[in-house]
């Protein structure tokens, strides 16, 4: 499948859509959408880094857990920017891997991107179904 | 865009410095590298982050898991960084707990 990217615009509300291979050297075309995205919203550069991670975060899942099929499984990330907030769902083909942890005691890396998807956004969501695993990450801008 | 990782010794201390983003598809480069200094009996490192534009829970990873093995040779790690996207990831973490952070290569030496 190619990479394809949708957009929608309602006035200043929008809504676009990143479709990518599910492949790790994907991750700089989503964060450069990202980043892209999040600017013409309006958020400063501390709050599009934090967009960044956090989106590059849970796309890194879905690669890792979300795609039984490898690169022939695809990842939707689905943007919509309403009230000066920002959505983004993360959609892949598979099923979710909840690992909290981040470090240990004992220094034993053992989690994957959620502590830093609930520290840097104002909402965590996963939903799991049996096509895949959705998780909805917001950020809104309070300037 | 690539991690590109330039390697300098001196007076036994190796310094790493990496210029680019640190994701799950370039931190596997970072983590080769800390290897393979490790395996050649380098234990005192410091990283160099000043050039770097992003790094994720990956990268981090792979830093701790360097941190590790130089810890069992008594060595040391310490970072270069005074970005404060780059900081908040290690402050959201614990790990500047872990980590020496500085804020130049001269106090990085001293430390290690």
């Amino acid at each position: 499948m190619k990479d394809q990217s949708l957009s929608r615009d309602q006035g200043q509300n929008f809504y676009r859509v990143l479709e990518v291979q599910s492949q790790g050297n994907k991750l700089v075309k989503v964060r450069s959408f990202i980043e892209k995205l999040a600017a013409d919203c309006g958020f400063n550069r501390a709050d599009v880094f934090d967009l960044k991670v956090a989106v590059g975060e849970a796309c890194a899942n879905a690669i890792e857990h979300g795609s039984p099929g490898g690169k022939n499984n695809s990842i939707q990330v689905v943007c919509a920017f309403e009230n000066n907030c920002l959505e983004v769902e993360v959609i892949d083909e598979g099923v979710f891997k909840p690992r909290f942890p981040a470090f240990d005691s004992q220094l034993n890396y053992r989690g994957r991107g959620i502590p830093f998807m609930l520290a840097l956004m104002d909402e965590v969501e996963i939903k799991e179904s049996e096509e895949g695993t959705t998780v909805r990450l917001v950020k809104c801008r309070l300037y | 865009m690539d991690l590109k990782i330039e390697v300098d010794e001196k007076d036994g201390v190796v310094l790493l410095k990496l210029n680019g983003e640190v994701d799950v598809y370039t931190a596997p480069k970072l983590k080769s590298r800390l290897v393979d200094l490790v395996d050649q009996g380098k234990f005192k490192i410091i990283v160099d982050l000043e050039e770097v534009d992003f790094m994720d829970s990956s990268g981090l990873g792979v830093l701790v898991g360097g941190l590790k093995r130089v810890r069992s040779h008594d060595g040391a790690i310490a970072l270069i960084c005074t970005q404060e996207n780059i900081l908040k990831i290690f402050r959201i973490t614990g790990l500047v707990k872990v980590f020496p952070i500085f804020e130049n290569q001269d106090q990085a030496v001293q430390s290690v």
